[in-house]
């Protein structure tokens, strides 16, 4: 702080939340996410956890979203809105977790629409009129050793990556497929079932049922390791 | 010949400067708008500490300017757009000319009154000096020091390069 004639004068740093969070309203959330947020911890902490700045969150292709970053996203946006091609009026749907985010990502196609909005500032159909010229993405969600291997990285396995059990990528770059180690595709794909109240005679059903159970085990060992590292970062 | 008479409310600033503001634009002043009839019937200035002289003098004067001038309309769109196009030359050279510090003091002061306009184009002119910078770029000119740690550094960029190109 500096005092020029007894008063003080603030700098940035020391102006308080509420002025400083409407700055960073006007920046856009790319730019707060890579350079911003990047220059203290209190920009970091009131980045991170002020919904308002992610009223709006647009996926711009082409982009890989890992798995670990989905309940990120998801802490933020929850509210998924999706159009198959540019002339329908989109959909807004409400996402429960990430896995169903990632179920929505991994079911688009080439030509949708995938905007997530924060639930608490649904947004109007016009706005998304507005948007699009925007290029989004269009990410599906393939086994990770299949993408390792087009990028011509090591491949890793499950156990060298435990939280890495899925990727989205664009689709032009990888074709759809699914395997046993789609776990979040079965998982899906059981809770419809359920739901629907068909009881589909599977005889992978047992392996599948275990296969889920670790993979349920493995995504509480992300959100604990992700909740220690915030932890650790706020401190 | 009769002189228009205009309701005024004082105001004490940090040094005990007392200033006479216009109630028109008092009425700018959202913190103050509950007690304006207070204010009118009071002879006593309202002491604000947390102001200084120069602070107050170009909130009147920005007020001032705009006090014939229709607000920009509320626009959702923009304003989910994270637009900050509509500052106009004027608002970007007068909230300037300045320096930094008393741009931020005038962001406070504008807080603090809670004047909506003044604050909302304000912050759109630092928003608009933070864009494209690079994290150095932005503790450079804002005299911002590095508070993390290498391995916090490190952490960040990760926690975020689902974003990056």
């Amino acid at each position: 702080m500096t005092e020029i004639d007894g008063y003080r004068w603030f700098p940035i740093e020391d102006l308080p939340d509420v002025p400083l969070i409407r700055i960073f309203f006007f920046i856009d959330l790319e730019d707060l996410l890579l350079n911003v947020n990047r220059v203290c911890r209190r920009f970091y902490n009131l980045i991170k956890f002020t919904p308002t700045l992610w009223s709006i969150f647009e996926f711009y292709g082409p982009l890989v979203i890992k798995e670990e970053d989905l309940p990120y996203i998801f802490q933020h946006s929850n509210t998924v809105m999706t159009t198959q091609n540019s002339d329908e009026v989109p959909e807004l749907i409400q996402v429960y977790s990430d896995q169903q985010l990632a179920s929505i990502i991994e079911n688009s196609d080439e030509n949708c629409t995938i905007i997530i909005v924060n639930g608490d500032n649904p947004i109007e159909h016009d706005v998304v009129e507005s948007n699009q010229g925007h290029v989004y993405a269009d990410v599906q969600i393939t086994n990770l050793p299949n993408i390792s291997a087009d990028q011509d990285q090591k491949v890793p396995t499950v156990v060298d990556q435990p939280d890495a059990l899925y990727t989205a990528v664009p689709l032009h770059n990888a074709t759809k497929q699914k395997t046993a180690n789609d776990f979040d595709a079965i998982e899906q794909v059981e809770t419809i079932q359920e739901t629907e109240g068909q009881s589909n005679e599977d005889s992978t059903l047992p392996f599948k049922k275990w296969t889920l159970c670790i993979a349920r085990l493995k995504k509480l060992l992300v959100l604990v390791r992700y909740i220690a590292q915030s932890a650790f970062l706020e401190c | 010949m009769y002189k228009k008479i205009v309701p005024q409310i004082k105001l004490e600033t940090y040094e005990k400067e007392v200033f006479e503001i216009d109630l028109d634009i008092a009425k700018k002043f959202g913190k103050l708008v509950p007690v304006l009839q207070e204010l009118l019937n009071d002879d006593k200035p309202l002491t604000i500490k947390t102001i200084n002289s120069g602070t107050l003098k170009k909130i009147i004067t920005w007020c001032t300017y705009h006090k014939g001038r229709s607000p920009p309309p509320e626009d959702d769109d923009n304003r989910m757009k994270h637009s900050t196009e509509e500052v106009s030359s004027w608002d970007d050279k007068f909230l300037q000319e300045d320096g930094q510090a008393a741009l931020f003091d005038l962001i406070s002061a504008a807080h603090t009154l809670d004047i909506d306009g003044l604050l909302d184009v304000a912050c759109k002119v630092v928003a608009t000096m933070i864009k494209g910078k690079a994290p150095e770029e932005i503790r450079k000119v804002f005299n911002i020091k590095n508070d993390f740690t290498q391995q916090e550094e490190d952490q960040v960029r990760k926690e975020n390069d689902w974003c990056e190109d």
